[in-house]
């Protein structure tokens, strides 16, 4: 057996100007469990889907079991023993487990499938990997931890040497991680080489014997799991960032405009999406939320905008109970909203410029009368958001897909700071724009601030967390683990914090 | 403006693509018959489109299929798809005979608004009940509309073999509704009337509706964006309910001028599919209330210049039964290109992660 089963060396992958991947390098030994840690955005998973075959790399070398290889698709993948099992998985819901798991093997008996002969094969694969499964349940039946061990079932039963996990973990409960994590450990001493993608510092502790750190689309360093610590890692994966400063207008008076208590949202799985959530913001006071993506972040800001109903817990605004106001109702009493997907929920992307910037106010009277939409007042009050906003379009009546992502962000940023105001939801508002959009759109939100207005920013980033917030909330898997002041922590804190790995 | 002129005619360009594709198979039918296909095509087109009678007639058969048209772009602006125009036109139909039978005293004035209303009321509520299975079980409303189609006609199919049945009609038919209910013929002896004329004004109200009102922009933008309508505060369920409120409505307004205007009576199974061929209108007219005026007016001509064709050029009028199904494969085709594009990729990863 060769001594390397992955060897990417020197791996780039650009969209446009943005580097996903920038020589980046990876190499995995068989028998092992390696982990790749990093931010959101530092390019893991498009290494994982070049080595997977769902993307094309434009540089770099992929050897697999010391053999050059060409990965041009998923097949060609399969076709060198390498698995996949993303974060969603792709399994027929309507099918038997067993049928999910001979999907697309040609093992038959004459045209038909030879369920008899096969189903022995598969249920010594279960016994030798202790995957408790039962083969004649329909798949979307069983829980989700199931499904995924039908996921790892299918990648050995086609004879998986190389196994890639992205973020298998994020689905499960303790009980079913710790499960998954006995599994990997018996496939490991087999001889499978296991690629594990996580942000959760502790089960990279847990399992790996060797860590990859990447970083904005470059690897950091590969490390052996026993030689270093977690700070150790935390500090790789956030590395140093450019700080902005601002000036902060302090205020004397500290008057709360929301006040979250006990917010909880049950899902339909184990796990709640949010648990006890309370928090106060003030006036002139930016909140930071931190964490990962998919801690309840999204769903946060849905149950304070509206979109979602809690399933218990108040939202208190100025001193009201708003807990069950709709949507337009809060916006009416001054909540705005720049919201995390820019082209699905902050637009109408097939309509025009102006049409999207009437988007909180044409049943008002400043826009229409008698319930006819005034096109006159509507094209002044869109040139006047361009204007004052700097957005550059041909004509308040083009298609908005035709503006840059930058203008688009900040056409969206006008129209909702355009509105009388107390409260601002900034989810991601930087995300995927230029730097001088950057810049502006941090100016305007820190003008606002000074103004008096109270800003919750949810951000992935945490040097914009750190720049922008006064106070900062950590989140992690639906419960706020710590709240601090901005000035009193750093990004090696909050690293800790948002990982699960210590709490405060 | 140029761009926009652009704009419109490329959006056109499936419609009138659709439209050739659909006549130039009809063309292999009637050459497969060993018919000359230039006497059957200019026989077709002087009967629905020349001389004062004939296009008295395209439009009178043209009425039901604007409305039927309409009523089918206003839900599926709002992201709604009302199959049921069928059946709400048959319900609308008999609910306005009904109304206008059992009011005969009233003034024409006063009851032909009354029947009018009732039917468009009728035709609501039958189109509301769908909408309100889709929201709160989440029923598909295509096939609920559909099926609660045969619903509505064998129901008052009953009613007209039965209960309501005239005491001396040879056929499943209502009472002869009072004269002063009847609308105005506009062109006799061709049975074009004032419903033409209310189906027009329904094309003007329901475009101001559509592209200058708050209303209209809540309509569109659910049916574009739902993201983006609940973020912004727009009910999904209510612009959903009020859109197929509206165009059952209409429905039941076709359904409602086809007993006052042309037939004067509730006939069992008077329309040959007024509300299925309405889809085809508005996939005609791009769901736009002004071409669904245009679409309906081409149908119109077509199923009128079939019955000349047939006298003239002896080839039988299913030909024009033909000519539509092939325009609604087509346009369906075209509106669902893009889905089937992405059906087809999503598929292939699938498989090929299997």
């Amino acid at each position: 057996m060769h001594n390397l089963a992955v060897s990417m060396t020197d791996i780039c992958k650009s969209y446009g100007k943005f580097k996903a991947n920038d020589h980046v390098s990876l190499h995995v030994r068989p028998g092992t469990i390696h982990c790749l840690v990093g931010e959101n955005g530092a390019g893991k998973t498009t290494l994982m889907n070049i080595l997977y075959g769902l993307i094309q790399k434009d540089y770099g070398e992929i050897k697999i079991f010391g053999q050059p290889a060409n990965v041009k698709n998923p097949i060609d993948a399969n076709g060198y023993g390498i698995s996949m099992v993303h974060q969603h998985f792709k399994l027929v819901p309507s099918f038997t487990v067993l049928e999910n798991v001979i999907l697309g093997t040609s093992k038959t008996r004459g045209p038909l499938l030879d369920k008899q002969t096969l189903e022995p094969e598969i249920l010594q694969l279960c016994n030798q990997f202790g995957l408790e499964i039962d083969l004649q349940k329909v798949t979307e039946d069983i829980p989700v931890g199931s499904q995924q061990r039908v996921e790892i079932l299918k990648a050995l039963y086609r004879g998986t040497e190389i196994l890639i996990l992205d973020e298998p973990t994020a689905v499960l409960t303790p009980q079913e991680s710790e499960q998954l994590f006995i599994t990997l450990e018996a496939l490991a001493q087999s001889g499978t080489a296991i690629i594990f993608i996580t942000h959760k510092l502790r089960e990279v502790f847990r399992i790996s014997s060797e860590i990859t750190v990447m970083r904005g689309g470059r690897t950091v360093g590969t490390v052996f799991t026993k030689d270093v610590t977690d700070n150790h890692i935390v500090r790789m994966m956030i590395g140093k960032s450019i700080s902005l400063s601002f000036d902060k207008k302090g205020f004397t008076e500290r008057k709360v405009v929301l006040s979250l208590q006990k917010i909880n949202l049950a899902s339909s799985r184990s796990k709640p999406i949010l648990e006890n959530v309370s928090f106060e913001i003030a006036e002139g006071e930016i909140l930071g939320i931190a964490g990962i993506e998919g801690n309840g972040q999204s769903e946060l800001v849905e149950v304070i905008s509206g979109a979602q109903k809690a399933t218990s817990g108040k939202t208190i605004l100025d001193g009201d109970d708003v807990s069950h106001f709709n949507v337009r109702e809060r916006r009416n009493i001054g909540v705005v909203h720049i919201p995390e997907d820019r082209n699905k929920t902050g637009v109408n992307i097939s309509a025009s410029l102006l049409e999207n910037m009437i988007a909180n106010n044409y049943f008002m009277p400043d826009i229409s009368s008698y319930g006819f939409i005034s096109e006159s007042k509507a094209s002044s009050y869109t040139v006047q958001i361009c204007n004052t906003y700097n957005v550059k379009s041909a004509s308040v009546l083009a298609p908005i897909s035709s503006l840059s992502g930058g203008n688009i962000q900040k056409a969206i940023v006008g129209r909702e700071l355009s509105m009388p105001r107390r409260l601002l939801l900034a989810s991601q508002p930087t995300r995927g724009v230029d730097i001088g959009s950057i810049e502006y759109i941090y100016s305007k939100l820190i003008e606002y601030r000074n103004n008096g207005l109270a800003t919750l920013l949810v951000s992935s980033d945490l040097a914009e967390i750190l720049t922008m917030s006064d106070r900062i909330a950590v989140i992690y898997e639906g419960k706020i683990v710590s709240i601090l002041n901005a000035h009193e922590t750093n990004e090696i804190e909050l690293g800790f914090l948002m990982t699960g790995s210590k709490e405060n | 403006m140029n761009n926009g002129l652009r704009l419109l005619i490329s959006s056109l360009i499936p419609s009138v693509m659709a439209a050739a594709g659909a006549f130039l198979i009809a063309l292999l039918f009637v050459v497969f018959v060993r018919q000359d296909p230039s006497v059957a095509f200019t026989a077709l087109l002087n009967g629905g489109f020349v001389g004062t009678q004939n296009i008295a007639n395209t439009l009178m058969k043209a009425t039901p299929l604007i409305l039927t048209g309409l009523a089918f772009t206003i839900a599926s602006r709002a992201g709604v798809f009302n199959v049921g125009a069928e059946g709400q036109l048959y319900l609308g139909a008999f609910f306005s005979t009904i109304t206008a039978l059992s009011f005969s005293e009233l003034p024409g004035l006063a009851l032909i608004p009354i029947s009018i209303l009732v039917g468009a009321f009728v035709g609501a509520i039958w189109a509301v009940f769908p909408t309100y299975l889709k929201l709160r079980f989440n029923v598909n409303e295509i096939i609920s509309t559909i099926m609660l189609n045969y619903v509505a006609i064998l129901f008052t199919s009953y009613l007209v073999n039965h209960p309501f049945k005239a005491k001396d009609a040879q056929f499943p038919a209502t009472e002869m509704i009072p004269d002063q209910a009847f609308l105005l013929r506009l062109l006799p002896p061709s049975r074009l009337n004032m419903g033409f004329l209310i189906a027009i004004a329904l094309v003007i109200l329901l475009w101001l509706l559509l592209f200058k009102t708050i209303w209209g922009y809540d309509f569109r933008h659910v049916g574009q964006a739902p993201y983006f309508s609940s973020y912004i505060g727009i009910s999904l369920p209510k612009t959903m309910l009020s859109a197929m409120a509206l165009s059952g409505a209409i429905a039941g307004i076709a359904g409602a001028i086809e007993v006052l205007g042309v037939h004067h009576r509730f006939l069992d199974n008077f329309s040959p599919g007024f509300g299925f061929t309405g889809i085809i209108v508005s996939l005609l007219g791009k769901a736009n209330p002004i071409g669904d005026l245009v679409g309906g007016i081409f149908l119109g001509g077509l199923t009128q210049g079939a019955l000349m064709m047939e006298l003239n050029a002896s080839i039988g009028r299913e030909l024009v039964d033909v000519i539509k199904a092939v325009l609604f494969i087509s346009l369906a085709a075209v509106e669902a290109y893009k889905p089937i594009i992405h059906l087809f990729s999503d598929r292939k990863v699938k498989a090929q992660d299997a």
